[in-house]
């Protein structure tokens, strides 16, 4: 009995203890804060503002007010960092944020003013200093944005902050080469490349190299281009926020026409590309060791006997129209010239099977790197079109033949 | 031999005051040898380890059942926490010795007996006010002893409360139960149950930056708590409970021989909460762009900003109402949530969340012993035993924090890949809408498979005494994952390959009587020991890719003893030796530029632990005794081990098989040196005061391995300034402390046994002592004091005081 007593005491006091301890601290919820919104300023009035009012200085708010607009552009593709584009009916403007991330492209969002900071840098006016969490309400998500449709001419200081759209523009022929990226996703830096129209008219495309596309070769066609427009100094820059609205894959346009070969030798090889070397007599071949190509028979005075050809590969020229070749050539030393030869017959191995037509390209003098102008190809359109470079150098004497960008367009 | 090496048993109440008043595991409470007593009682709070040995060279067991967690290695000691009265009988060895329980790691092992039969007959109850962990501690135990009828049972349970710990912020709310019973069967059979528990939740301290001490003029700063609507909030709040039950058979066949059979189960929460966010700014009020340091030099206006706002603001602690204002007004929507075309789901997205991470671990197994004496001279033990354990790793949102809801995708992969895919973290889920109460994030078991068995032979001769034992054992380890992770598809769900090891041990010992009062103890062992499968993967949250070269654990130790026990001088010398190579050595940090954690792994990290011991106590009188104890060592790495740093959201691996040159480097986190002097006055009248003075040295910080590779020096010269910052090993300050304990007892009514103990910790308050911290993993090459160590320092003084009645 005594055992039972002390076991249902024990048994008592083991519950009383089980329950205190279940006491845990619930724990309250904060009381909603709200932000006031004060008067209401369109994006334009802030512009306004700042360009009469605040003298273009940064003026800081202190006040009760608001502005509201739509995300156009966010940081989500690391193409802006802490950089928002925000536009409403009347105008755009960037928003520096304190702290990344939060905004969303498609947010309607207000923005409590007080403690923000209208200023410009280098041209471009941003609202300044915006804490997401204690600036910012969100109303409403996935916002469509219709883009302004308009020219490469009509970018300018007026459409700052607001989203466009270029239609029939490309990349200009240097960058859309199939090679050249958006930026620099190695060193991590800004890169800026160029869109042209079909006039010619060009415009910066900046692209951070923090960019998750930064590593993406350009695209090489023609389209539309939709962006945001930013301004540094007095370059207008258009940052694209997405990259399903860049739509560059029609034919190309303009004074470059369709590019159908390039031959840069960037990449340090001669062969790249499908372009092959025959060495008809003679050791000396084609290198490319400073980006561009080179061949000589001249070795500190000593000369070696050679014919050597650089063939292209086979290009399709039969649904061109009027095609164009040009490349760039220098020189030293005396000796032979570089012979420039075309064929629609030659299939590979040794050049003497094939029948060979020389051009008359302009070929430099001198050191100085000199264009070809424009050889046309028209006679010679076919499915089977080969360019060649050969040189022939003697025992006797001997130059360096330098040879770079190699272009055929069809205009 | 058994009673010759020193076999501790806890046995004086003064001490058993210190048994879980801090929430730190204590390898080694107290014992009646005065060298693990001291290092236990007085060094513990400076983390002083005997040996400089990790939990996981100690073995720990409950009722012959080892409890070490197999896949971290080490023992939590608050998985019994506040069961002070039934786990106090206790057989503690510290080193190399035979043992007839266990294969115990070098550091020895702790053999916990709860069984209902060996508690002490009676009741007990008691109430202790302290200021450390908790404030608050009652207990209550009862126990019948083996009664007439074949029946022993005893219970027991108590709880600890702080509204506030010592630290600011901190909190303490433990539960503990306890029952065991015991029927015997007939004179050879016994059958015993024990089922205990301690459910606890507690709010943790951080450790922060010199600079951040400073400023608030705090050493006891804590960044994990913020005010919350006018209350205090703790954002890492550790919320455990994992009961164990045992069935253990006694049996003894004749009088020589017991055979003892466990088989126990144990299955629980592990839990630890913190603050996640997403596309927001960092919480955590000490990030270090928010300390004054970070504008110094760029900005001298916000970095008076700032002082001024940790100074005299909030500015150190986590503004939750400001998480809450945040979240309560980002409006999202969740195109094709939960991977259903369509679903468009709009709420507020909750930018901060408290998120749990868990560790579940369940476990079941079975251990048996049997023991025979050949002879009088001649002991012969053998035992096997299996472990069948399971965690269960996973995050789960706790709280929202005003939002509506959290998706489940990773911030840094959404912006270096344009493929959506890559962002989730879960394929099987894509855009998964979490809400409190679900997992994310990561999740998947580890499981763990230990098989093992050892064999013992004793001898006695006239003057010496000798054993020899050894040990095989199998471990297993797999990983199975339960999300598909959008940057690791192929290798994060599912079960992954199994990764095998044998392993085996052999030790030998003996005992030189050079005298009845004087011995000399000399032993010895090697043993291999499986890689902890908690460092074997090199991120184990996210794929199940292992470290390379994945291989057991080399470990070699000796010890030579001195041991002297005349009535009024009784003491120890000894010298030991451990070697452990082969080792894994695995941590993750977070890294604020990757937005994610990464893991440094390195393998084939040596250590070497070389060091000697002293205890000495004299009873100068029949009432005072004296007593003087010092461990001193040198634990050094000895190897160079192959770095390999992986991340969590990414494919890229920074470096694999990165040379780290660690070479003599300290094994830090605690004193390598240590010494006491202690002087007790016993009153026959049953009251006793005793005064101990500690002091700590060479301590030093754990050095980042990164920080000392060809790597990290790169284009850097000799005369550099940043060579030897880079290089220099962290060694923090000697300290000096002084303890106090004193007790009285009472005998009333011839029945009650009513007693009072007290100890006071740091009497001279010295909040100067950092006793650990961590080199940070982050560091910047060029400027090494961007991250400095964050630190932590003994409390100043402090108490606990205890009255107990038992009857």
């Amino acid at each position: 009995m005594k055992h039972l007593t002390h076991t249902l005491s024990t048994a008592t006091g083991l519950a009383v203890l089980l329950l205190l301890s279940g006491c845990d601290k619930e724990l309250d919820t904060p009381p909603e804060r709200t932000l006031p919104t004060g008067s209401v300023l369109s994006i334009k009035r802030l512009r306004d503002l700042h360009a009469t009012t605040f003298a273009y200085l940064p003026h800081r708010f202190t006040g009760d007010s608001s502005v509201y607009g739509v995300v156009t552009a966010d940081e989500t593709n690391g193409n802006l960092y802490k950089n928002i584009y925000m536009q409403d009916d009347t105008a755009g403007i960037v928003l520096r944020l304190k702290n990344s991330g939060g905004l969303y492209t498609g947010d309607r969002i207000r923005i409590y003013l007080k403690g923000t900071t209208l200023s410009s840098y280098a041209g471009l006016l941003q609202l300044d200093s915006v804490d997401v969490d204690n600036n910012v309400v969100k109303q409403e998500t996935l916002v469509p944005v219709a883009p302004k449709v308009v020219s490469v001419t009509q970018i300018t200081p007026a459409l700052q902050g607001q989203l466009i759209r270029l239609d029939s523009v490309q990349f200009i022929a240097d960058e859309a080469n199939g090679v050249t990226t958006w930026s620099d996703a190695v060193n991590q830096s800004s890169v800026n490349r160029t869109l042209e129209d079909c006039d010619g008219n060009t415009i910066i495309v900046r692209t951070s190299g923090y960019a998750n596309f930064a590593a993406q070769v350009l695209p090489q066609g023609n389209g539309s281009f939709t962006a945001v427009v930013g301004q540094f100094g007095s370059d207008m820059q258009l940052f694209a926020h997405d990259l399903s609205l860049v739509q560059l894959s029609g034919p190309r346009c303009g004074a470059f026409g369709i590019q159908l070969l390039l031959k840069d030798f960037e990449d340090g090889s001669t062969t790249s590309g499908g372009w092959t070397q025959q060495q008809v007599s003679g050791t000396v071949g084609w290198t490319a060791t400073a980006g561009y190509g080179s061949i000589t028979n001249n070795s500190g005075g000593v000369y070696t006997a050679c014919e050597t050809w650089l063939i292209s590969p086979s290009v399709n020229l039969s649904a061109t129209t009027a095609p164009v070749l040009n490349f760039e050539t220098s020189v030293a030393f005396a000796g032979a010239p570089l012979e420039v030869l075309v064929s629609t017959n030659y299939s590979g191995g040794a050049p003497s099977t094939a029948t060979w037509t020389a051009l008359s390209p302009t070929l430099a003098t001198n050191a100085t790197w000199t264009p070809s102008g424009g050889q046309a190809l028209t006679p010679y359109i076919s499915g089977n079109f080969r360019l060649a470079f050969k040189y022939t150098g003697s025992s006797t004497d001997g130059r360096r033949w330098n040879l770079d960008d190699i272009v055929i367009t069809d205009n | 031999m058994q009673e010759r090496v020193p076999v501790y048993t806890v046995t004086s109440s003064d001490l058993e005051s210190e048994l879980g008043s801090q929430d730190i595991s204590g390898i080694l409470q107290s014992s009646r040898d005065v060298f693990a007593s001291t290092a236990g009682l007085s060094w513990g709070p400076a983390r002083f380890r005997i040996r400089g040995l990790d939990g996981e060279n100690t073995s720990v067991l409950i009722n012959g059942i080892l409890v070490n967690d197999p896949e971290a290695g080490w023992a939590t000691w608050s998985q019994w926490g506040g069961l002070n009265d039934v786990t106090r009988s206790m057989e503690i060895r510290t080193g190399l010795s035979a043992s007839r329980l266990v294969f115990a790691g070098i550091g020895g092992y702790s053999a916990i007996n709860a069984r209902a039969s060996d508690q002490r007959r009676g009741t007990r109850i008691s109430y202790a006010l302290s200021n450390r962990a908790y404030d608050h501690r009652v207990m209550l135990t009862h126990s019948t002893g083996m009664m007439k009828n074949g029946w022993a049972v005893s219970a027991s349970a108590s709880w600890r409360y702080a509204n506030e710990g010592y630290a600011e912020g901190t909190f303490f709310n433990a539960a503990a139960y306890f029952l065991s019973v015991e029927k015997k069967l007939n004179d050879r059979h016994r059958i015993g149950f024990t089922g205990f528990g301690a459910p606890i939740r507690q709010g943790r301290q951080g450790l922060a930056v010199q600079e951040a001490y400073d400023l608030t003029g705090d050493n006891y700063y804590n960044p994990f708590w913020g005010y919350q609507n006018g209350e205090k909030r703790n954002a890492r709040v550790s919320y455990d409970h994992k009961p164990m039950a045992i069935v253990t058979h006694y049996f003894t066949p004749d009088e020589h021989t017991s055979w003892t059979t466990s088989l126990y189960y144990t299955a629980g929460r592990d839990a630890q909460t913190n603050i996640n966010w997403f596309d927001a700014k960092d919480p955590r009020p000490d990030y270090y762009r928010y300390l004054p340091s970070y504008y110094t030099e760029t900005d001298p206006a916000e970095a008076a900003r700032l002082t001024e706002a940790w100074q005299n603001g909030n500015a150190g602690q986590i503004d939750w109402d400001q998480l809450y204002f945040a979240n309560g007004k980002n409006l999202y929507t969740v195109q094709n949530a939960d991977g259903i075309a369509g679903l468009n789901i709009t709420g507020n997205r909750s930018k901060y969340i408290v998120e749990g991470q868990r560790n579940d671990p369940r476990r079941f197994g079975l251990n048996s012993v049997w023991s025979k004496a050949l002879d009088d001279h001649t002991q012969l033990t053998a035992s096997v035993g299996y472990h069948d354990h399971v965690t269960h790793n996973y995050r789960v949102v706790d709280d929202l924090l005003g939002g509506d809801f959290w998706v489940d995708v990773d911030q840094f992969a959404d912006q270096v890949s344009a493929d959506p895919a890559v962002a989730q973290n879960d394929l099987n889920r894509p855009n998964a809408v979490i809400t409190v109460g679900e997992r994310f994030g990561h999740d998947y078991d580890m499981h763990v498979r230990q098989a093992t068995g050892f064999v013992q032979f004793e001898r006695r001769w006239q003057q010496v005494e000798a054993y020899v034992s050894g040990m095989l054992g199998h471990q297993s380890f797999f990983r199975e994952g339960f999300m598909v992770n959008g940057r690791f598809p192929d290798n994060s769900f599912g079960k992954s390959e199994v990764q095998g090891f044998l392993h085996y041990g052999l030790k030998a010992g003996a005992v030189y009587k050079l005298s009845g009062r004087q011995f000399v103890t000399l032993n010895g062992a090697y043993l291999t020991r499986p890689p902890l499968a908690r460092w074997a993967y090199l991120s184990p949250r996210t794929r199940d890719a292992v470290v390379p070269g994945l291989t057991t654990e080399k470990v070699s130790s000796a010890d030579l003893s001195y041991v002297v026990r005349f009535p009024r001088l009784k003491g120890r010398a000894t010298v030991y030796w451990a070697n452990i190579a082969d080792q894994v050595w695995a941590r993750s940090f977070f890294h604020d530029e990757y937005l994610t954690l990464v893991n440094y792994t390195m393998r084939g990290v040596d250590q070497r632990h070389t060091g000697a011991e002293l205890g000495l106590e004299a009873n100068v009188t029949s009432t005072v005794s004296v007593n003087a104890v010092l461990g001193t060592g040198r634990f050094v790495y000895t190897s160079r081990p192959q770095a390999s740093i992986t991340r969590d959201n990414s494919e890229e691996v920074f470096a694999t098989d990165r040379t780290v040159y660690w070479t003599n480097y300290r094994v830090g986190g605690m004193p390598q040196t240590a010494a006491s002097l202690g002087l007790r006055y016993n009153s026959p009248k049953f009251w006793f005061i005793s005064l101990t003075a500690n002091y700590f040295a060479d301590i030093y910080l754990d050095p980042n391995p990164d920080r000392r590779t060809a790597e990290a020096l790169e284009g850097l010269v000799v005369e550099d300034p940043q060579w030897e910052q880079l290089l220099e090993q962290t060694k923090l300050d000697n300290a000096f402390t002084l303890d106090l304990f004193g007790g009285k007892s009472w005998m009333v009514q011839r029945k009650y046994r009513i007693a009072l103990n007290v100890s006071v910790s740091n009497l001279l308050n010295n909040q100067d002592f950092v006793v650990g911290g961590f080199e940070q993993l982050r560091y910047e090459r060029m400027d090494v004091d961007k991250f400095p160590p964050r630190l932590s320092y003994l409390f100043g003084r402090t108490y606990f005081a205890m009255l107990s009645i038992g009857f």
